[in-house]
């Protein structure tokens, strides 16, 4: 198989969230041909998706290095920067961007997006009118108009946004959220219910359709809901922040058992102590509970016939 | 042709049959102690030296800043405990040392642990990339 036609299937890959498969073809082609800027570019989107931050931070230097002239490089750039939360140096990397391609829709949205995190409501806009006058039937542009509308608290052109958004793609997943999250807000449970469980079916590892998840099931029942939440953050969370929210609670345990046994209260100072063993039982069983509750929800769901 | 490899992949070395999940180590250093008393401290210095052991079998990516955290964290928790000691001398007799161990005991476990899940943390991407690695040569 000739180099375009792995490079075409390890875009499609990538696209498809299949990194893995992306990466091993992508390393097969950087073997044969080390010195190619696309290469390393698409190796550092999949890396990054992966949350392997490092090396894509590597590969996407390696990337410039061969081509500074390529506009998805400073994309992928604003990207890491995004994920690092650092919004200033990412809208630069967007305007790099958009200075080599000003037509880069993608870039645009991406600038869009960190404007709208900066909660710079107008330049937001701005951007995405710009994206709309070049491509006016772009899903994603559709999409991102639906965001924009609904963190301004404007339900009513979100809807909107979201109807023609899913009448271009129904199965599209940031269609479903964002639709889920409108209906959520105008207060009908059980149709915000039917876009999250349709997401989370189609793909059970989606970030956005278990948060959205849990906020329906915080609004029906606050103690369950909050549950709900609490192992959703626990889920999605890093590794490292796990790790802190653990030590933090052995601490605070430890110490209140502690001073509470300083003065004379033993008995509530084992009660303390029985606590805190509980919470590292519960901590090891947590998530094959939220993933046995949430497995048992969409067994027993059926979709209305007008969804 | 030889595939190009990534900057975070472990590069296994001739002792790749020693190489163990970080995690077992880590429930190792905290459940063995429970049943057996390790000496000279070694339930603090076991794990660490058997974890950048581990990271060095793996061929880490991360092993330079593993081996700066096993350090720190071994250093930390003797600091604490004879820091501890050392200011129980300079405190006036009035003050009494026994109620003030517990708590920097309670401290020093929690900085322990801290570093020692931040290494296994670093190791286990490394160890879950070998694992994906070797399973995919079979």
């Amino acid at each position: 198989m000739n180099h375009n036609s792995r490079l075409e299937r390890a875009w499609a890959h990538y696209m498809a969230d299949r990194t893995s498969a992306a990466i091993q073809l992508l390393k097969e082609l950087l073997g044969e041909d080390p010195n190619h800027a696309e290469y390393h570019s698409l190796l550092a989107a999949c890396l990054l998706q992966d949350k392997r931050l490092h090396a894509a931070e590597y590969e996407l230097g390696l990337a410039l290095k061969i081509d500074p002239q390529m506009p998805f490089l400073y994309l992928l750039q604003s990207n890491i920067l995004v994920f690092k939360n650092k919004f200033k140096q990412a809208l630069a990397a967007c305007d790099q961007a958009l200075a080599l391609a000003p037509e880069f829709i993608d870039a645009l949205l991406k600038k869009a997006e960190i404007l709208l995190l900066l909660n710079q409501y107008a330049e937001a806009r701005s951007c995405l009118d710009q994206a709309a006058r070049i491509s006016p039937d772009n899903l994603a542009v559709t999409l991102a108009y639906a965001d924009f509308h609904l963190t301004n608290g404007d339900i009513k052109n979100a809807e909107t946004f979201a109807l023609e958004a899913l009448h271009q793609d129904a199965q599209n997943e940031t269609a479903n959220v964002l639709m889920g999250k409108i209906r959520l807000t105008q207060g009908n449970i059980q149709e915000a219910e039917y876009h999250a469980k349709f997401v989370i079916l189609n793909n059970p590892n989606s970030e956005q359709g278990l948060a959205l998840f849990s906020n329906i099931k915080a609004r029906t029942n606050w103690f369950l809901g909050l549950w709900w939440r609490l192992n959703n953050k626990l889920a999605n969370s890093t590794q490292f922040k796990q790790i802190t929210y653990l030590i933090c609670a052995y601490l605070f345990f430890n110490l209140l058992s502690q001073i509470v046994e300083d003065m004379g209260h033993k008995s509530l100072s084992d009660m303390i102590g029985y606590a805190w063993l509980g919470l590292v039982v519960y901590s090891w069983v947590a998530i094959p509970i939220y993933i046995k509750m949430l497995k048992k929800e969409l067994d027993n769901f059926q979709f209305n016939r007008d969804f | 042709m030889t595939d190009y490899t990534i900057i975070d992949e472990p590069k296994p070395g001739k002792f790749n049959h020693l190489i163990i999940s970080p995690l077992i180590i880590m429930f190792a250093s905290i459940l063995v102690p429970l049943f057996i008393n390790l000496p000279y401290f070694g339930r603090i210095w076991i794990p660490a030296v058997w974890l950048v052991a581990n990271g060095l079998f793996l061929g880490s990516a991360s092993i330079v800043k593993e081996i700066i955290m096993a350090i720190a964290a071994v250093a930390l928790w003797f600091a604490i405990i004879f820091g501890s000691v050392y200011l129980s001398e300079l405190l006036p007799q009035s003050i009494n040392f026994q109620s003030i161990f517990p708590y920097s005991r309670i401290l020093s476990q929690a900085i322990f642990f801290f570093f020692l899940m931040y290494i296994v943390n670093l190791q286990s991407t490394a160890y879950s990339l070998y694992e994906y690695m070797h399973k995919g040569n079979k």
